[in-house]
């Protein structure tokens, strides 16, 4: 939830709101798509589901399409859930050396980049030459 | 040349700020430090001011994509324009940090194809932007940002099994090129190169300039053009805070005023200057480029991730306005765009190693504008020609077919609330009348918004970037395209930028040694040049 938080604060005025009538939508999708007088977050599991199938394929699909994008951001980057997915890190996190104690790829069983090397690989040197022409 | 200067960061700078210089740069992006480094380089004092933080290349090695989309995206990456009529939600990936969109692209490089110079230069007068005469200029950027062809090697599974079906389907995947140098193909250029191989401005242009003694200030909001006797002569601003909220305020003065601070900023500050205001072109027609990706689920290992980003381009639609680009994205990038819920959304994302992907872009008429809300903020909208939307239909087919020319299980479409296909008889749904609302749709290059020309009830800039009503104040931005151009902007942006602001240095020079007239030019510059050092602060 902080990870959720942190993000929406940096993103822009319109997309707050949209993320704010998003939210209210979906609290109100299980009277809107099946008629059942309920908050979403109080409803079961089931009930829920049922909810979000509807919402996907119908005129408010944005609703689902802006929170799923938002959460799917985060949740995919929790190491557990990036595992189930076998994805093996490389390339997302960039390589070991960058990633330093607190890095949750550290998590992550396999690390096929991470070798010894990677650790004392310099940053390559910027391009050389001079502004030509004219 | 000596060590850069260091980026002066608003975000802990205390109290006011007031500086001055030969030259103001208002953005840090492709064309901001291009200009700074040009300029620099003649010997003038310049400043860059930067709406967006600063952030080493050290630190955004580590940083994953959504800390990236947080520190270094226009609204954390959540930029849309809002679809009017038969038209999609467009999500647009803008880059708001030192180096801007640069530092975020694939590093993809093109030139403008030449058809469409030759329609600016025949039909739009605007003869200086014949192919030939922008020949020194992209020279130049080429060296400079060290453009190099994506190695076959260094090609994903991905678009390998891509061109397989391409080359059923009748036609060629073409290699690209990229401002890369030592890319280890990570596949994740759109939040920061973690190997610095790729040349970005920030390691580039930019660094050459502080080493040349030009002053960056992170964290600084331009607010307004200071304008004098119809001449530019500074900014005002303010600094932010780490969370955006207004800091100390900033003055800057200056002899030249650029503005280049992209195509979705420049125009507000046109706006809240009062520049252009008689035209009908500020913050009008802005162009997007509008893609879609087809992402395609195969019977075996593609892990996809491994190799370039972007590695291999066709251009055989170019005729029907369609590019085909390969393309990759993040896993919680693609998981978002993955149908369904709970079991059924986990059943694809399990399968994320079988996933292929590739992206069609269309070369669009335009139909975008930028409008000023209270505040800073701004409202993009866009209606889609009913050409365009046709073709973005018809690349998303095209793409489709290919994957599954190419043994594709399963092929999952940009479109909101869809099934996977598991055929291409499945895709008859996809007629011309299919509503665009539903089409999954993202751009990266917004242009055109305060475009050139030679009519001032047209058009914002001549074509040497000063604007019309205003002297001494220059865009040299993407929002000058007078049109899109159907490729990638960023080398087009950067050599425009190029060939811009060696006419603003030469001009300055020749104005400098022109006589009696020109001296008498230069001491009402001198007036206004007092005093030149920079880091007068306040």
């Amino acid at each position: 939830m902080a990870e959720l938080a942190g993000y929406a604060a940096r993103v822009g005025r319109v997309t707050r709101l949209a993320l704010a009538f998003a939210l209210w939508v979906m609290q109100l999708a299980p009277l809107l798509f099946l008629g059942i007088f309920r908050k979403f977050t109080d409803a079961s599991e089931e009930i829920r589901l049922r909810c979000l199938r509807r919402l996907e394929v119908s005129r408010l699909g944005l609703v689902m399409v802006l929170l799923k994008t938002v959460l799917s951001l985060i949740y995919f980057e929790h190491p557990d859930a990036l595992a189930s997915t076998g994805y093996d890190a490389q390339g997302l996190l960039g390589p070991a050396w960058a990633q330093g104690d607190v890095s949750p790829v550290a998590r992550l069983r396999v690390i096929e980049d991470a070798t010894e090397t990677d650790t004392s690989v310099p940053l390559p040197q910027l391009a050389r030459g001079a502004v030509g022409g004219a | 040349m000596g060590e850069p200067i260091p980026i002066l960061q608003g975000r802990s700078h205390e109290g006011d700020l007031e500086l001055d210089a030969d030259v103001l740069v208002v953005g840090s992006g492709a064309a901001g430090s291009v200009a700074a480094k040009i300029l620099a380089e003649a010997g003038r004092s310049v400043i860059v001011a930067e709406e967006g933080g600063y952030v080493p290349p050290e630190e955004y090695a580590r940083f994953r994509p959504t800390e990236a989309m947080r520190r270094m995206y226009r609204d954390g990456g959540t930029t849309t324009a809002v679809g009017i009529g038969d038209t999609p939600l467009m999500s647009i990936l803008a880059g708001r940090t030192v180096g801007g969109s640069s530092v975020l692209t694939g590093g993809v490089v093109f030139r403008i194809p030449e058809h469409i110079l030759h329609h600016w230069s025949e039909d739009l007068g605007l003869g200086e932007y014949r192919p030939e005469m922008l020949e020194d200029a992209y020279r130049s950027v080429e060296e400079e940002s060290h453009v190099e062809t994506v190695p076959v090697e260094m090609q994903s599974q991905s678009t390998i099994l891509f061109e397989q079906g391409a080359r059923k389907r009748g036609f060629r995947l073409k290699p690209m090129q990229r401002n890369t140098r030592g890319c280890r193909g990570s596949s994740r250029c759109n939040f920061g190169c973690p190997h610095r191989a790729k040349m970005s401005v920030d390691v580039t242009y930019l660094e050459k300039a502080r080493r040349m003694g030009t002053q960056v200030i992170s964290d600084c909001r331009v607010e307004r053009i200071e304008i004098q006797g119809g001449r530019a002569v500074g900014a005002r601003g303010h600094l932010l805070r780490p969370d955006g909220r207004k800091g100390g305020k900033v003055r800057l003065r200056a002899r030249r005023v650029i503005l280049a601070a992209s195509a979705l900023s420049t125009p507000l500050l046109l706006q809240r200057s009062g520049v252009g205001r008689w035209s009908k072109a500020v913050g009008r027609n802005l162009t997007l480029h509008p893609g879609a990706r087809v992402t395609a689920l195969f019977d075996r290992d593609v892990s996809a991730w491994k190799g370039a980003l972007q590695s291999a381009y066709s251009d055989a639609f170019e005729g029907e306005g369609i590019t085909l680009n390969s393309v990759f994205a993040p896993i919680n990038v693609l998981a978002a765009t993955l149908p369904g819920t709970g079991a059924e959304l986990a059943r694809y994302t399990s399968q994320m190693r079988n996933l292929a992907a590739f992206g069609a872009m269309v070369h669009d008429e335009g139909g975008g504008r930028v409008w000023r809300l209270p505040g800073s903020d701004a409202l993009i909208t866009y209606r889609m020609a009913r050409k365009d939307k046709h073709k973005l239909l018809k690349g998303i087919r095209i793409l489709a077919e290919t994957f599954f020319l190419a043994g594709a299980r399963e092929v999952l479409l940009p479109i909101f609330g869809s099934k996977p296909i598991r055929s291409v008889d499945e895709l008859r749904f996809l007629d011309d009348d299919f509503p665009a609302r539903r089409i999954e749709c993202m751009t990266f290059h917004p242009l055109g918004s305060a475009r050139m020309g030679r009519d001032p009830a047209t058009s914002v800039v001549d074509p040497t970037g000063k604007a019309h009503d205003v002297d001494d104040l220059y865009v040299l931005d993407g929002s000058i395209f007078p049109t899109s151009i159907g490729v990638n902007s960023q080398l087009p942006i950067m050599t425009l930028a190029t060939k811009l602001a060696w006419g603003i240095r030469d001009r300055w020079s020749n104005r400098a040694v022109k006589g009696i007239a020109g001296a008498a030019q230069d001491c009402q510059d001198a007036a206004l040049d007092e005093p030149r050092a920079l880091g007068k602060e306040a």
